[in-house]
C-alpha cells in the first residue's frame, strides 16, 4: 500500500509539470465505471505505523455511476457514486501498541495479525481539469457511508503488560481474536486527487488518491491513542453512456 | 521541501516493510551480563554465570552483605531487540532472593531470566550438614554462615550426632553437638587449608519452618487495579489477580489482614468476553497468558518446602452465591448462563517431590518429574455449621509415598472449586487468615 501511495503521489506531481491550455469544450458525459481500491486504515499520524509493517490488500470490483459537467472550456464538476468493498489484511510487529476499553489499558509488543473490510458507499464531487491529449487531473472531496465494517486484531507472538516496556501476560499463540468490528464508525470524509486519462472515445482510465479526514472508529470509541484513517489508491475504467456536446461561443 | 520529505518518509517505510513478522526470529539471550557499581563498594563480585532463563551472580559471603545492590551492563544476541522489567537497580535484601527481567525476541516472544546470588565458597564453609532421620530439611545459609537444624525437643540436653563436609572436601563424622536449650548457638569454626582465614559458623535449632506471610499481613499496591499479595519475600503466595481480574483482596480482621477471595463476573477488555473468575490464593505463583482454553495454565503451583507436613491449619469462613453460572464458548465469545447446582469453595494440599531441574511448573495436573507425596483437602459447600462465621480448619495430608524427600508444598484456596472451569456463583467469598503448617 505504500508503493501505491509513493506511485500515485510521483504521478500527480510529474503531471502537473505538464499542463497546456487545453484546445475543446468538454461535453457533458454521464457514464458508469468499474474499478478496485488498493488500501484500508491506517494509523495517522504516521509515526505510529509499527515498525515492521506488511499490507495485503485484497482487490475488490468496486461499482458506480458519474456524471461530468463543464463549466468552462478547461475545468468540469464531477460527481459519482460508487459502491466498493476495502479489504486489506496486514501483518506487523508492535512495540507498546497501546489498546484502551474504558478504564482497561494494555500496551503490546509482539506480532500481530490484522484484519480490516469496509463496504461502502462514496460520493465523491470534484473539479476536473482538462489538459490537451485527453488528460485530466482531479482534485475534490468524498463523502462515504459504511455499510459493513470489520476490524480485528490477532496477536500472535509477544506479551502485554500495564504500561510501556513492561511485562505481564504472555500472550497465547492460540489467543482469541479481538474484535472492533462494533465500534467502526458510519460515515467517513476525506479529500480525492486524481489523474485520467481518455485511453478510446467514451473510455477513459484514471487513478485516484484519496485520504480519510476522519477515524475509522466511532467517536468514543479509543481503542488505540492514535487516529485509524483511510488512505487508498483506486484504479478507475469508466465509459460514458450519454455525451452532450456543449456549444462554444 | 516538505513534500521530498514526504517522499523519503514514504519510502523508507516502504523499505521497512520486507520482512515478514512470522520470518521473525522467537530466540532471545542475554550474551554477557556484567555486574557494575555494586554496594557495598568492596565486595568481592565473582564470575556471573548465565545460563537459558538463569543468571546466577556469584560474589563473597560477608555479615554486612545485605541489602546489595548493583547496576548491570549487558549484551544481547542479535536476534534480542529489547530487555523489559530489567530494573535500573537490582537489589537484594538477601541470597535467596530474585529479581526476573524479559528478553524480547524479534518476533515478541519473552523470555525470562532469574537473576539469583550464589555464594562463592569461601574456603572455610560447611557444604554439607546431617544427623540422622533429617536428611533434606536442614538448612544451610552460606550468606550468613548459619546451619538452622529443625526440631523441638521435648526435653533438654538435646544431643545429636551430625556429619559435616567442608569446602576443602574433608568431612567431620559423628560430630556430637548438645544444645542446652532452645536458644544455644553451637560455634563451629572452619580454617581455610592455608590457615589464612577462620569462619565461624552458627548452628542453631529452630522451630519447624512457617511460610512467609502466612498470616497475609502484607499487600502491594493497595487501592488499585495491580492490588495483590506480596510477592516477596520469596515468592510464597500468588494469586489471578492482575490488571483484569481483582478476586483476591485484604481484608481487617482483629487488627490485621486476612484474605478474601471473591467470586465475580469479569468482562475482559478488548475480547469482550464475560468469565466466571474465582478468587484465588495459593503457594506458587501466577503467569497470565490470555488464552481462556485451559486457565491452570497461568498458574504454577508449588514453592520449596523440604520437610514432610502433618497437616495444615487456618482460619476461614465461606458464604456460597446465590446463582451458579458457568462461562461458555458461544462463537466467538465467552457468555454466562445460569446451571444448576451450588457452588462450593476449596482449600487443598499437595506433598511433592520434584525430581526436573530448573523452575517447577506444576498446574495441579500430572507432570514428568512431579510425584505426589500426598494430598489433603477441604470442600466448603456454605451448609457446613460454620459457614458465614469464622472457624480453624485443619487438612491433614494424607501420604501415599513416604519414600521420596519432599521438594515442594502446594497450598490452594479458591472461592469456586471449578474456577479452573469458569464455574462459579457470583459472590462466592472464602476469606483466610492465619495458614499454619502443622508437622
Amino acid at each position: 500500500m505504500k508503493a501505491i501511495i509513493v506511485s500515485i503521489l510521483l504521478a500527480a506531481s510529474l503531471t502537473l509539470q505538464a499542463q497546456e491550455t487545453p484546445q475543446q469544450h468538454p461535453p457533458v458525459v454521464a457514464g458508469i465505471q468499474i474499478g478496485t481500491d488498493i488500501g484500508g486504515a491506517i494509523p495517522f499520524p504516521f509515526k505510529h505505523l509499527p515498525e515492521r509493517y506488511n499490507p495485503y490488500p485484497h482487490l475488490t470490483l468496486s461499482l458506480g455511476g458519474r456524471v461530468g459537467v463543464p463549466l468552462t472550456a478547461t475545468w468540469s464538476l464531477g460527481m459519482e457514486i460508487t459502491y466498493k468493498t476495502i479489504s486489506l489484511n496486514a501483518d506487523a510487529r508492535v512495540k507498546n501498541q497501546k489498546f484502551q476499553d474504558g478504564a482497561a489499558i494494555q500496551y503490546f509488543t509482539g506480532s500481530a495479525n490484522m484484519q480490516q473490510r469496509f463496504t461502502i458507499v462514496e460520493f465523491p464531487v470534484y473539479a476536473k481539469y482538462n489538459l490537451p491529449g485527453g488528460n485530466r487531473l482531479l482534485a475534490g472531496i468524498y463523502n462515504g457511508w459504511t455499510l459493513d465494517g470489520l476490524f480485528r486484531v490477532e496477536p500472535l507472538k509477544g506479551f502485554t503488560g500495564a504500561k510501556a516496556d513492561w511485562f505481564d501476560a504472555v500472550m497465547d499463540e492460540n489467543m482469541d481474536e479481538m474484535r472492533f468490528d462494533d465500534a467502526t464508525g458510519s460515515w467517513d470524509i476525506g479529500l480525492l486527487f486524481g489523474y485520467e486519462r481518455q485511453i478510446f472515445p467514451r473510455l477513459d482510465l484514471g487513478i485516484r488518491f484519496s485520504c480519510g479526514f476522519k477515524d475509522i472508529f466511532k467517536s468514543g470509541q479509543k481503542y488505540f491513542d492514535y487516529s485509524m484513517i483511510h488512505m487508498r489508491g483506486s484504479v478507475v475504467l469508466a465509459y460514458d453512456l450519454v455525451r452532450v456536446p456543449v456549444k462554444t461561443r | 521541501m516538505k513534500q521530498l520529505y514526504m517522499y523519503i518518509s514514504l519510502v523508507l517505510l516502504l523499505a521497512g516493510a520486507c520482512v515478514k513478522v512470522n520470518n521473525l526470529a522467537d530466540e532471545a539471550a542475554v550474551e554477557r551480563f556484567t555486574v557494575i557499581a555494586v554496594q557495598p563498594a568492596d565486595v568481592r563480585v565473582g564470575e556471573v554465570v548465565i545460563e537459558p532463563g538463569k543468571i546466577r551472580v556469584r560474589l563473597s559471603p560477608r555479615d554486612d552483605l545485605f541489602p546489595f545492590t548493583f547496576r548491570t551492563e549487558t549484551k544481547v544476541s542479535h536476534t534480542t531487540v529489547d530487555l523489559v522489567n530489567i530494573p535500573a537497580e537490582f537489589r537484594f535484601e538477601t541470597g535467596s532472593g530474585s529479581e526476573r527481567f524479559y528478553a524480547v525476541a524479534e518476533s515478541g516472544i519473552p523470555h525470562a531470566y532469574d537473576v539469583t546470588l550464589e555464594a562463592i565458597d569461601t574456603g572455610a564453609d560447611i557444604t554439607t550438614f546431617s544427623i540422622q532421620g533429617e536428611a533434606g530439611s536442614i538448612t544451610i545459609d552460606p550468606w550468613a554462615g548459619a546451619v538452622h537444624i529443625p526440631a523441638t525437643p521435648a526435653t533438654f540436653p538435646y544431643k545429636l550426632t551430625a556429619t559435616l563436609a567442608l569446602s576443602n572436601g574433608s568431612a567431620v563424622q559423628d560430630t556430637l553437638i548438645t544444645f542446652e536449650n532452645i536458644n544455644q548457638v553451637k560455634e563451629f569454626a572452619v580454617i581455610t587449608d592455608d590457615g589464612a582465614y577462620t569462619r565461624t559458623w552458627k548452628i542453631s535449632l529452630e522451630s519447624p519452618a512457617q511460610l512467609p506471610n502466612a498470616d497475609f499481613e502484607l499487600w502491594i499496591n493497595e487501592g488499585t487495579t495491580t492490588v495483590n499479595i506480596d510477592p516477596m519475600p520469596g515468592k510464597v503466595w500468588g494469586t489471578g489477580n492482575n490488571s483484569f481480574v481483582q478476586g483476591t483482596l485484604p481484608v481487617n480482621r482483629n487488627g490485621g489482614r486476612a484474605a478474601e477471595m471473591t467470586t465475580g463476573i469479569q468482562k475482559i477488555p478488548f475480547l469482550n468476553h464475560e468469565l466466571v473468575t474465582a478468587g484465588t490464593l495459593y503457594t506458587g505463583n501466577f503467569v497470565l497468558s490470555l488464552s481462556f482454553e485451559n486457565p491452570r495454565s497461568m498458574t504454577n503451583f508449588g514453592v520449596s518446602h523440604k520437610r514432610r507436613i502433618a497437616a495444615v491449619a487456618f482460619d476461614a469462613y465461606y458464604v456460597a452465591g446465590v446463582q451458579l453460572q458457568q462461562s461458555v464458548k458461544n462463537g466467538s465469545k465467552y457468555v454466562v448462563t445460569d446451571i444448576e447446582g451450588r457452588d462450593t469453595g476449596e482449600a487443598w494440599v499437595e506433598v511433592l517431590n520434584w525430581a526436573g531441574s530448573g523452575e517447577l511448573k506444576y498446574h495441579g495436573d500430572p507432570v514428568d518429574g512431579v510425584t505426589v507425596l500426598g494430598r489433603g483437602n477441604i470442600i466448603f459447600d456454605g451448609t457446613e455449621a460454620s459457614a458465614g462465621a469464622w472457624s480453624n480448619f485443619e487438612i491433614p495430608v494424607a501420604y501415599t509415598n513416604t519414600i521420596l524427600a519432599p521438594t515442594h508444598l502446594v497450598i490452594v484456596f479458591t472461592s469456586s472449586k471449578d474456577g479452573d472451569k469458569f464455574i462459579g456463583a457470583k459472590g462466592s467469598k472464602l476469606t483466610v487468615d492465619n495458614v499454619t503448617l502443622r508437622y
